[in-house]
């Protein structure tokens, strides 16, 4: 998955269904389920016992992503989460000696033929070193075990075995059996610490791919990349995760290397597991493949804050052959902020539903969108509130930013209803409850949260500000944050 | 995402592993070396009940007193493949509006209003042979939902004003229909292998879903919402013996004959031209998909289908994965596999996107895998493929949610509740030659059709002069 936080509502209210006193009850339940525990190097791990089913659910995150991207490097993180599946010294490989002498060979007539295009240097010499590079990734492949990893991983019972790239954060996760948790520890560590970006020429065409499937073939995702460019002015959110292609054309596996170096350290990973696994057995496991990973220093990057939009009002037009998509959106705050529950309860209010008022409007009333959909991304920095909607046929783009933009007034203007209200928090609620029943997403989310707020029982708490959510906090924060005169609307319209 | 998969493909070619244990292979270094594993506890099979009502419904009723929720879902004898051709589209708006357009006492805004406002969740779909509504709430809520629920079944209003909304929803899809490059690729292919007039290909067209009136939906639900026709599965926080009365008094009292039990339409692959091609005019990327007839679940190769897809098409280490996207660089998302379906023959289908420039290229990198696994297989590739079916058994079960709805397809197809347990034996028993001879049997290089999606001035080769093209109407 490539594109923006998953910060899911689907996790975001713990509360107690009918009594608000059992959110205690709830975080008093996971705490006694959840063991922590640091190693010496500084990562952690977030172990959560559930013995219904032998099998265990990995999440590894390793907490970067394209914001810690430098200028001319965009697409950094993802490609890097690409080549972790490649192997390592000792996995992927039928003799790593010999095969990491061809990597450095490789990688001067790789450089050579950069600097030579740049410097725009006769077409023979470029054919030269052409024919060198061909030659010379011909021998590295002869060393190399394609897809060692994911054989190994496949063939030991695993349920899933992926990983995604967001602007935050670089996430691992795969689902075992629970007697191969071992195996996980072993495979993974040495994946986390000892990669050697094997196939990195190739992996650079299939990024390519992806983002040709991804975005440059698809509306909606050019229309994503158009949008958030426009929509922050210096904050790294503006990139894509993908990467642009002129980025791409300038990787190299040494480029890669130090990116790796100073992000993939110990003290900047949080992992966590659920399943059917007994603390007491698993951290030897965890001190004895984790643990020889050296401490090393996480890397701060200088990020710069978006100044604050005053009165800028900014658009975008995506053209190509498709029926019009609208979207707009609104700067707002982090994930720690007072404001970002408020705002989730306004885009249930908005959005969320058949009883939501954009789609009581414009999908039931009026008839000129066949959908909406919001959306209030609160990561790590602060975000952006997403709306969209989708023209019914012979109606226009034009016709849905005006509906949209009464509707948020309206929400500015006067309180919403306490059943409004109470609706939104029981959504919300009963999402929080189906997803606990999900393994894979309870681990991705504790270790979201420990992650980027310091700690994973922000994601209960996170839950009760939600209950405590007024008419009067939503007015304010809609007044706050939408402003008219700093939208961001992005379209797509036909050539 | 380093490896894209369409889950829904996949799943079906998983859908073999099912039973506990392992298998080992003596001849097969496993890597990493020295690993042992423990033995994988066993698997606790868990209790459900089935039973069949007086008037002919099958309930299956399963407890999970984890969380304090209640799922339900009634699968319905029927499918799109039913409507009339001249009306397609006509079972998916009826099941639709069946949802939206009110029921019993309740308007279909009043129905969104009641289930919303708990944050409850009652929802409907049809496919090609299969229909549903399903739902899930909270324990405490459950009687005044499974009340909503019981209404929609029996006592639907089919408001016409959620009529015209979910037509205006059909016209928006077709008008929409051909913007996403793999959607077009996906539902031409269909079309083509199938044959347009299909049961199991047709789409709908404006003029379809014009003819559909209100009295077309009530006479399509009342030929086959009935009792007996229902598999009723109910799962969550209550106790079996209160719930088996709490089926019973909503649903026992439902008398209605069944009018008609659907029966399976053959299927009969139409002589198809070998290149087809749709022009979408500002792709950077094609879209290749290749393939032709399959097989059903119950033939007896499919446990080797589902082998020999792993080894061509289906997951990290297959030919397709190795060889195109990780030796080569030339997709993303690159894939082949039998899609086995349960009650009519389903697609062997390969597919790859990829830059214009290589389009031909990779097609001939396609059928030169397809070609060769029908001349060998290694061991390596063979214990890949059953160990990675074997070993993840255990997902299969990992949920009561899992367990409970598989079980309900198998009664609704007509298969043994144990099917896993014999796809499991099966898969075991599958050797090197039977995956070759099924190669060999099921896998035609001659009778592939080929259909890109692209802009073919920019292919590496132009398109012979013999290939069909395909105009793409809205």
């Amino acid at each position: 998955m490539v594109g923006m936080v998953r910060r899911t509502f689907i996790l975001a209210v713990v509360l107690p269904l009918l009594v608000s006193t059992a959110h205690a009850q709830v975080l008093a339940d996971y705490e006694k389920n959840i063991t922590e525990y640091t190693l010496a190097n500084g990562m952690h791990f977030i172990i959560l016992e559930d013995h219904t089913a032998p099998v265990v659910s990995f999440n590894v995150q390793v907490n970067t992503g394209s914001v810690d991207e430098k200028y001319g490097e965009t697409g950094m993180s993802h490609l890097m989460e690409h080549l972790a599946f490649n192997g390592t010294r000792r996995i992927g490989t039928r003799n790593w000696q010999a095969e990491s002498k061809v990597f450095a060979e490789l990688d001067r007539v790789y450089e050579k033929m950069l600097k030579a295009r740049k410097e725009k240097q006769g077409e023979e010499y470029l054919q030269k070193l052409q024919a060198e590079f061909e030659r010379l990734n011909g021998k590295a492949a002869e060393y190399a075990e394609p897809n060692e990893f994911g054989k190994i991983m496949d063939m030991e019972g695993s349920g899933g075995l992926n990983a995604y790239c967001s602007h935050d954060m670089t996430v691992f996760w795969v689902e075992l059996p629970s007697n191969k948790t071992e195996l996980w520890a072993l495979m993974e560590s040495d994946r986390l610490f000892n990669p050697v970006f094997r196939g990195f020429y190739e992996e650079l065409e299939v990024v390519r791919e992806e983002r040709r499937m991804r975005v440059e073939n698809s509306p909606f995702g050019r229309l994503m990349e158009e949008f958030n460019n426009i929509g922050y002015s210096v904050h790294p959110y503006r990139n894509p995760v993908i990467g642009y292609p002129d980025d791409l054309e300038y990787m190299t596996r040494g480029r890669v290397a130090g990116f790796y170096r100073t992000h993939y350290v110990p003290s900047n990973i949080v992992v966590a597991i659920a399943g059917d696994i007994r603390p007491a057995e698993l951290i030897p496991l965890l001190e004895r493949y984790f643990g020889k990973a050296r401490a090393g220093k996480k890397a701060e990057s200088s990020i710069p804050a978006e100044p604050p939009m005053e009165r800028t009002e900014r658009r975008v037009t995506v053209r190509m052959d498709s029926e019009p998509i609208f979207l707009t959106g609104f700067h707002v705050p982090d994930i720690g902020h007072p404001d970002s529950p408020v705002l989730d309860v306004c885009s249930e209010i908005l959005a969320g539903g058949r009883t939501s008022r954009l789609y009581k409007r414009l999908v039931k009333e009026e008839r000129i969108a066949l959908s909406t959909a919001s959306w209030c991304m609160t990561p790590k920095y602060p975000g952006m509130f997403y709306i969209w909607a989708v023209a019914a046929s012979g109606h226009t783009n034009a016709e849905l930013e005006s509906a949209v933009m009464d509707e948020i007034e309206k929400m500015k203007k006067s309180p919403v209803t306490e059943d409004e209200i109470e609706g939104a928090r029981a959504r919300l609620r009963m999402g929080f409850l189906t997803g606990l029943r999900e393994r894979r997403g309870m681990a991705e989310e504790l270790a979201w949260y420990s992650s980027i707020t310091g700690d994973w029982r922000n994601l209960f708490r996170y839950t009760e500000k939600l209950e405590k959510v007024t008419r009067e906090d939503v007015t304010a924060a809609m007044n706050r944050y939408m402003r008219m005169e700093d939208r961001i609307v992005g379209t797509v319209e036909r050539e | 995402m380093p490896f894209k998969r369409d889950m829904k493909k996949l799943w079906i070619v998983i859908a073999a592993g099912m039973l506990l244990g392992g298998c080992t292979y003596g001849r097969v270094e496993r890597k990493p070396e020295g690993l042992r594993f423990p033995e994988l506890r066993a698997v606790e099979k868990p209790q459900f009940t089935r039973e069949r009502l007086a008037n002919g419904m099958t309930v299956f009723l399963m407890e999970d007193r984890t969380l304090p929720l209640v799922s339900f879902q009634a699968l319905i004898h029927t499918g799109a493949i039913y409507e009339p051709a001249e009306k397609t589209g006509l079972a998916e708006i009826t099941f639709e509006t069946l949802r939206t357009g009110g029921a019993g006492s309740l308007s279909g805004d009043g129905m969104d209003y009641a289930l919303e406002r708990i944050g409850a969740r009652i929802s409907t779909g049809i496919d090609r042979d299969i229909a549903w509504v399903e739902g899930l709430s909270h324990r405490e809520d459950f009687p005044s939902v499974f009340g909503i629920f019981h209404d929609i079944l029996t006592a639907p209003s089919f408001e016409q004003e959620k009529i015209s909304l979910a037509v205006i929803g059909k016209k928006g899809e077709i008008r929409r229909r051909n913007d996403d490059i793999s959607g077009i690729a996906e539902r031409e292919f269909r079309r083509i292998v199938y044959g347009k007039e299909s049961p199991y290909a047709r789409i709908s067209e404006y003029a379809t879903i014009d003819s559909i009136r209100r009295e077309d939906l009530v006479e399509f639900y009342g030929r086959f919402v009935c009792p007996s026709n229902i598999i009723l599965g109910v799962w969550g926080d209550f106790d079996t013996a209160d719930m088996l009365e709490k089926v019973r008094g909503t649903f026992g009292g439902w008398q209605k004959e069944r009018i008609e039990k659907p029966s399976r339409i053959e299927v009969q692959f139409p002589e198809t031209a070998h290149l087809n091609m749709i022009v979408k005019k500002d792709a950077t990327q094609s879209v290749i998909m290749m393939g032709h007839g399959g097989l059903r679940r119950d033939h007896p190769d499919y446990f080797t289908a589902v082998v020999l897809s792993r080894i061509l098409g289906a997951g990290w280490y297959s030919r397709f994965s190795r060889r195109l996207r990780q030796e080569k660089g030339l997709a993303y998302d690159v894939w082949a596999s039998f899609l086995g379906e349960f009650d009519y023959p389903g697609l062997f289908i390969a597919s790859a996107q990829t830059r214009m420039d290589r389009t031909f290229e990779v097609i001939g990198l396609m059928k030169k895998e397809i070609e060769s696994v029908r001349e060998n297989v290694s061991d390596e590739e063979l214990a890949v493929a059953k160990d990675g079916i074997l070993n993840s058994e255990v997902f299969w079960s990992d949920t009561k949610d899992k367990i409970i709805r598989r079980l309900m397809r198998y009664e609704y197809y007509g298969y043994p509740l144990d099917y896993p347990d014999r796809l499991i034996e099966g898969v075991k028993k599958v050797t090197g030659q039977d995956v070759i001879r099924v190669a060999n049997e099921l896998l035609l290089p001659g009778r592939l059709t080929v259909l890109v999606v692209g802009s073919p001035e920019k292919f590496d080769v132009p398109p012979p002069a013999d290939t069909n093209t395909i105009p793409l109407n809205p």
